[in-house]
């Protein structure tokens, strides 16, 4: 189930691990997740058991109070976090049964991941941020160069490409985290609450681009947020309360 | 990743951090310089001194002895395998006269007035200054063919009545040497003195022969000559041709094979073997506290590298967690880090060499200036890129070591700290 190969996202493959049906999104399918951290004062249960599905190329929101484990569902999800109990599965293949080297070629090739706070290496300009994980992903100097280009076209910052992130606004910075989240051509896109340090204005305009970005490429999009009026563009939205998912 | 995206990473995270980045580059570089300067002076003194030894030169000579000291035996000498060359060293024994009263320039401190006394004239070939244990303290050795110049030592200066510190007053002042001879049987019955004049060219220190006064060899040789010319007192007078044969050896691993050879041949020999193997062991101890010091001064910036790259994980935990979220490997990170530290390691090295070597060769020219001043023979500083390439990659390879447990534990940093504590 493992061997070694080229690990770029294709068409029915999750980084090492192949994955059959929908060659664009991928199902992600989780039940009685459960997890909890160690913390000075005891143990902290933050999932107790979230049962959720949605389907290939689906858009959902997810809200919920702070604390209420959104960020760590979106980081079981997208492979940062080991799971601790329950399953997950995503295009049909257990995460549990995936690890190391594997789950790094799982969150380069088939996750994208879009940080509130834009998560660009500060010493790397626009265009070699977005390079990165094609970079990461061994892909040849020249190719990958042309997909950054392409895609800081598509988000509109083909003229702002030489910059540092510290040159450019926090909307543009944002857009340029889009930009690299969708460099290896992701099945699954995670977007932390991308706006939640932006303004209004540049708020709308980052969903915007990023639910036309979904309806161009058909990619799975889980989208974080503390926005209602944000979250209510979601074709599909959930709820998080005290560790469990109830639909919003 | 490939490893020059590894090195383009590394290169960008140094940059960015130039401040702590130069401060860590100026220790390694700095203790770079010391450990490659006090090596490259070790190793110099070591290949010099051992190297003149082992050469030949008068320290590594055997001094053949004897009151059988003639042409004849020069002659078996020099055709015997294994020697390089012999120096023959001949010695009369005349009366010495300071001037009286005394030329000294004006000023100058005599402790006593000196009277007339017999000395050892030692004569060497004075144009082969080096194949002699003579070193020249001021002035000059006299010009080979002088029949008029003499150097003294500084017990000759205490003889006279001057500081044996204090060589220069003597220089060019006159002293008068008369070789004896006799006419009779009977000391008492009647001396001649050939009376020379000679002018003091230099002062010196001297182990060729016992005596105060060097002269060129003919000067010493015309002496023998007169004193030969009348009858003998029971050999007081009777010098020998020749005081002694300093012969060199092939090589230093001929020294003791041929002593054993002249002796054989019923020769009294002394040979420097232990001096050199304590020279050697001596070399080899200053070589290593040498050593020693400039590690000592290694192993701090290493652990200045370590605490550097410490505190830059310590600020970059955000940025690792991304480098994992989207996609890289333990190794990746591991990779980036090491590349980090081997480039302060291997800047700081080439920084550090470069410093040292200007370093060693400062120091060389204080050492020379000085032997230069004590009539000794300079150190003349050899280039050993075998030195300055190892202090390059040991620094180098001992960053990468300081660097590896901060780089793996980079590594082993989770994918989650991109999104913040939990």
């Amino acid at each position: 189930m493992m061997e070694p190969m080229d690990t770029r996202a294709r068409p029915g493959h999750l980084g090492e691990v192949d994955i059959p049906g929908d060659p664009r999104g991928v199902e992600i399918h989780a039940a009685d997740l459960r997890h909890a951290y160690a913390a000075p004062e005891g143990r902290l249960d933050v999932l107790t058991g979230v049962d959720l599905d949605v389907h290939p190329g689906g858009y959902c929101a997810l809200q919920g109070p702070s604390g209420a484990g959104k960020t760590t569902l979106l980081a079981l999800i997208g492979g940062l976090e080991p799971l601790q109990a329950g399953t997950l599965r995503i295009g049909g293949v257990d995460l549990a049964g995936v690890g190391g080297d594997a789950l790094a070629a799982y969150r380069r090739s088939t996750v994208g991941f879009v940080f509130q706070d834009f998560g660009l290496l500060e010493t790397l300009t626009a265009r070699e941020n977005v390079e990165l994980a094609a970079t990461l992903d061994r892909a040849p100097p020249a190719e990958r160069r042309r997909r950054a280009d392409e895609l800081l076209a598509a988000v509109g910052l083909s003229e702002r490409s030489r910059h540092r992130p510290a040159q450019l606004s926090g909307g543009e910075r944002q857009r340029v985290a889009m930009a690299r989240a969708l460099m290896n051509r992701p099945r699954l896109l995670l977007a932390d609450e991308p706006t939640g340090n932006l303004d209004e204005a540049s708020a709308v305009g980052v969903i915007e681009l990023l639910e036309e970005l979904q309806r161009r490429w058909g990619f799975t999009l889980v989208l974080v947020t503390h926005n209602q009026a944000l979250a209510v563009r979601a074709a599909q939205r959930l709820s998080l309360k005290a560790g469990k998912v109830v639909e919003g | 990743m490939r490893w020059r995206d590894a090195l383009g990473l590394a290169l960008r995270a140094v940059s960015r951090r130039f401040g702590r980045a130069s401060l860590t580059l100026l220790a390694v570089a700095l203790a770079t310089a010391l450990l490659t300067a006090l090596v490259v002076i070790a190793a110099t003194a070591k290949t010099r001194v051992i190297g003149q030894l082992t050469k030949g030169g008068p320290l590594a000579s055997i001094r053949v002895q004897g009151n059988n000291l003639d042409q004849d035996s020069l002659h078996l000498i020099q055709k015997l395998p294994s020697v390089k060359a012999v120096a023959p060293v001949v010695v009369a024994r005349e009366l010495a006269a300071a001037p009286v009263p005394a030329t000294y320039r004006p000023g100058t401190r005599i402790t006593t007035t000196s009277e007339d006394f017999f000395e050892s004239v030692v004569g060497i070939d004075t144009s082969q200054p080096d194949r002699f244990p003579v070193s020249v303290l001021a002035g000059r050795l006299p010009r080979e063919s002088s029949l008029t110049e003499v150097a003294v030592t500084q017990s000759y200066l205490e003889q006279v009545g001057l500081s044996r510190d204090d060589p220069i007053p003597v220089l060019g002042t006159e002293l008068e040497l008369a070789a004896p001879r006799f006419l009779a049987d009977s000391f008492n019955q009647g001396v001649w003195g050939r009376w020379t004049r000679a002018t003091i060219v230099g002062v010196v220190a001297q182990e060729a022969a016992e005596g105060d006064i060097v002269a060129p060899t003919a000067l010493v040789q015309a002496a023998q000559r007169f004193t030969e010319g009348g009858s003998t007192l029971g050999g007081r007078f009777d010098d020998p041709p020749f005081a002694a044969f300093l012969v060199e050896a092939t090589d230093l691993s001929q020294v003791g094979p041929l002593a054993d050879r002249l002796e054989s041949l019923g020769y009294s020999t002394s040979a420097p073997e232990n001096l050199i193997a304590t020279v050697e062991r001596y070399l080899h101890v200053v070589e290593i506290v040498l050593s020693a010091i400039g590690l000592i001064a290694l192993l701090i910036s290493a652990l200045g590298i370590s605490n550097a790259l410490l505190a830059a994980i310590r600020e970059r935990r955000r940025e690792i967690g991304v480098l994992k979220a989207i996609g890289a490997r333990d190794s990746d990170v591991l990779r980036v880090f090491l590349i980090e530290a081997g480039l302060l390691g291997f800047v700081g090295g080439v920084l550090g060499a470069a410093a040292g070597w200007v370093i060693a060769r400062t120091v060389a020219a204080v050492v020379n200036a000085y032997l230069t001043r004590q009539g000794l023979f300079g150190v003349k500083l050899v280039a050993q890129p075998a030195i300055l390439l190892g202090a390059v990659a040991g620094a180098t390879v001992l960053a990468l070591l300081a660097g590896a447990l901060p780089a793996a534990r980079a590594s082993r940093l989770p994918a989650r700290e991109a999104m913040g504590a939990a």
